[in-house]
């Protein structure tokens, strides 16, 4: 597994970064963007980072921010919700994280900053807390083509 | 006097908020009485050092990493060290500096986000970090700038920045080349130079005042300051090598915690470790541009005040920078990743500074290499037990206050030792109860 599949040592205008840990389900957003590797475009530049505030490392020079991130279970496992920022969704869905700043402060850090990329947004996946993820089940995979279709290929490169 | 006519009330901090991992605090007063204080850890065991067992010594490393997502080094560096000392593995020079440069790294990404990011908005009355970048966005910007230069180390020498691979025992499983390290040399000159401003920043801030009687515990090393090895050193005069650390530190377990407090032994006291505890032990040992502005900002030793933790930390990133440039230009680059060492039974112990403090493991392995037994006593466990004593301390002063003041002041000096109940097991809640 590694985490920066094409770090390059420069800036990335298009970045998609998987958030996760190692505590159960909610390694789903490393394992997600590994199965995006496959099928990346060379433009897209995919990164795990263990907690939000890594975002803020890798905002130079970028354009087009992609976070794929576990949430919880509210209706289908697997359930894939595209948000953009500033959706409501994502403002509200503020939660008590092992993480220090949650996805919603990062990004709003960001953008008092004024470092937010112009195009922000949260792939949010429906898991339960203790989800098998190993082997990886078909709902994973069907998340990995819907954010494939959506973005790698509507927006050629 | 404790009188069951006149009613106690509980106050509650249900989420600590900017810590990591998952904690609640509740104070039960009665009148002006404070009846309990407690730091409930409610996070589930863990139980790495169970599940070390039986494994091959060379899965502990990045087993142990996933301890905490924060400073996966201390935990690695630590692991390897011990089981070092069980094989009679001793590494060379150049080894042992890029593990000093390593921890530098974590050292530097984890203070510069406490700093900034934790801590710093406490002492303006500011709700976040995202209020304080909106106050001092030049300022804020400068730590989270420190912050990925001390990750982009780790990355180059731990291979990645999550749960870094690269620690081996005897050395690395791959050494980085001369150019890897050249070209973050520049990074360290500015973060240097912005270290050093930050720390000039961080002193102009009014800090509450309180004196309290702190035993500081950290390691100490006769030739540099005490990082990845050294003798267990207190403030009242213990000196110990770290093989007897399990005779003057013991864990118990308490009712309202899944995370085992350490005391000293036989005392049953509370100890504090961490860079306040570090830098009152060991100043002298500091590099010199951390000595120089420690002195410049006239920061008092010993200092018994534990919000200066945050002057504390803000010098030790001066130091990483500093130490770490050392490593950086020194670096010659060679051949051999590792040491050779031959596996044999047998046990082994070591200690190291975290970020948070002064972290222990001891393994005892059979002929094959198989972990027999881990013992692992992180930080946070250790101040655990003085965080709730310095509570006590504090309370008398705040007992005027609403009660939702008295959970942000408590909450707000939980954050002095930025504690990480992920690492102990292990956020925090208050609450208060007034009977």
């Amino acid at each position: 597994m590694s985490d920066q599949t094409n770090p390059g040592a420069g800036l990335h205008p298009w970045l998609m970064v998987g958030l996760g840990s190692p505590h159960g389900s909610d390694r789903l957003g490393w394992d997600l963007v590994q199965l995006l590797q496959e099928t990346r475009p060379e433009a897209w530049t995919i990164r795990m980072a263990r907690v939000p505030t890594d975002v803020l490392d890798w905002l130079e020079g970028c354009q087009r921010l992609h976070l794929v991130d576990a949430c919880p279970m509210v209706g289908q496992l697997g359930r894939v919700h595209r948000l953009l920022w500033p959706d409501a969704q994502i403002l509200q869905s503020r939660t008590t994280t092992s993480h220090d700043y949650d996805v919603p402060q990062v990004l709003q850090l960001a953008q008092s900053l004024a470092q937010l990329p112009p195009e922000v947004v949260v792939w949010a996946i429906e898991v339960e807390a203790n989800t098998r993820l190993d082997p990886t089940p078909d709902w994973m995979l069907a998340a990995a083509r819907m954010i494939t279709s959506t973005e790698f290929c509507d927006k050629a490169v | 006097m404790n009188s069951p006519d006149v009613p106690s009330r509980a106050i509650r901090v249900p989420i600590l908020t900017r810590v990591e991992g998952e904690g609640s605090l509740l104070v039960k007063l009665r009148e002006r009485e404070i009846l309990d204080v407690q730091l409930a850890i409610f996070e589930p065991p863990r139980l790495f050092e169970s599940l070390l067992r039986g494994r091959p010594f060379s899965d502990v490393a990045d087993i142990t990493a996933r301890i905490c997502g924060i400073c996966p080094i201390a935990y690695q560096m630590t692991a390897v060290q011990a089981l070092e000392a069980v094989f009679a593995v001793s590494v060379d020079p150049e080894i042992r500096s890029l593990r000093r440069l390593m921890y530098c790294g974590e050292w530097i990404e984890s203070h510069a986000l406490h700093v900034h990011l934790l801590q710093a908005p406490d002492f303006f009355d500011l709700d976040s970090g995202i209020e304080l970048a909106e106050r001092f966005p030049d300022e804020v910007k400068r730590g989270l700038r420190l912050k990925k230069i001390g990750n982009k180390l780790l990355e180059t020498l731990g291979g990645r920045a999550i749960h870094p691979v690269n620690l081996a025992v005897g050395g690395f499983y791959r050494l980085p080349k001369v150019a890897e390290l050249q070209t973050l040399i520049s990074d360290f000159e500015w973060g240097l130079a912005a270290a050093i401003d930050t720390v000039r920043w961080i002193a102009t801030i009014p800090l509450p005042s309180i004196q309290l009687p702190y035993d500081y515990v950290a390691i100490q090393h006769p030739d540099e300051y005490g990082i990845i090895e050294g003798e267990v050193v207190c403030s009242d005069g213990l000196r110990i090598s770290h093989h007897d650390y399990e005779q003057h530190f013991g864990e118990i377990q308490v009712p309202h915690s899944t995370a085992l407090q350490s005391r000293r032994v036989p005392t049953g006291s509370s100890y504090f470790v961490g860079p306040l505890a570090r830098v009152n032990l060991n100043r002298e040992q500091l590099a010199e541009p951390a000595r120089r502005i420690a002195d410049e900002i006239q920061f008092p030793t010993p200092c018994h005040n534990a919000y200066y933790g945050i002057l504390a930390r803000s010098i030790e990133v001066v130091h990483a920078f500093a130490e770490g440039l050392g490593h950086l230009r020194s670096y010659q680059g060679r051949a051999d990743a590792r040491v050779p060492f031959s596996v044999k039974n047998g046990a082994g112990c070591a200690v190291t500074e975290a970020p948070r403090g002064l972290i222990y493991h001891r393994y005892e392995v059979d002929a094959q290499g198989r972990i027999e037994l881990a013992k692992i006593v992180p930080p946070t466990s250790q101040n655990q037990a003085q965080i709730e004593g310095d509570l006590r301390a504090l309370l008398p002063s705040l007992l005027d206050q609403p009660d939702a003041q008295i959970a942000l002041n408590c909450e707000r000096f939980v954050r002095n030792y930025d504690p990480c109940i992920s690492c102990s097991t292990h956020f925090l809640n208050l609450r208060i109860e007034r009977e």
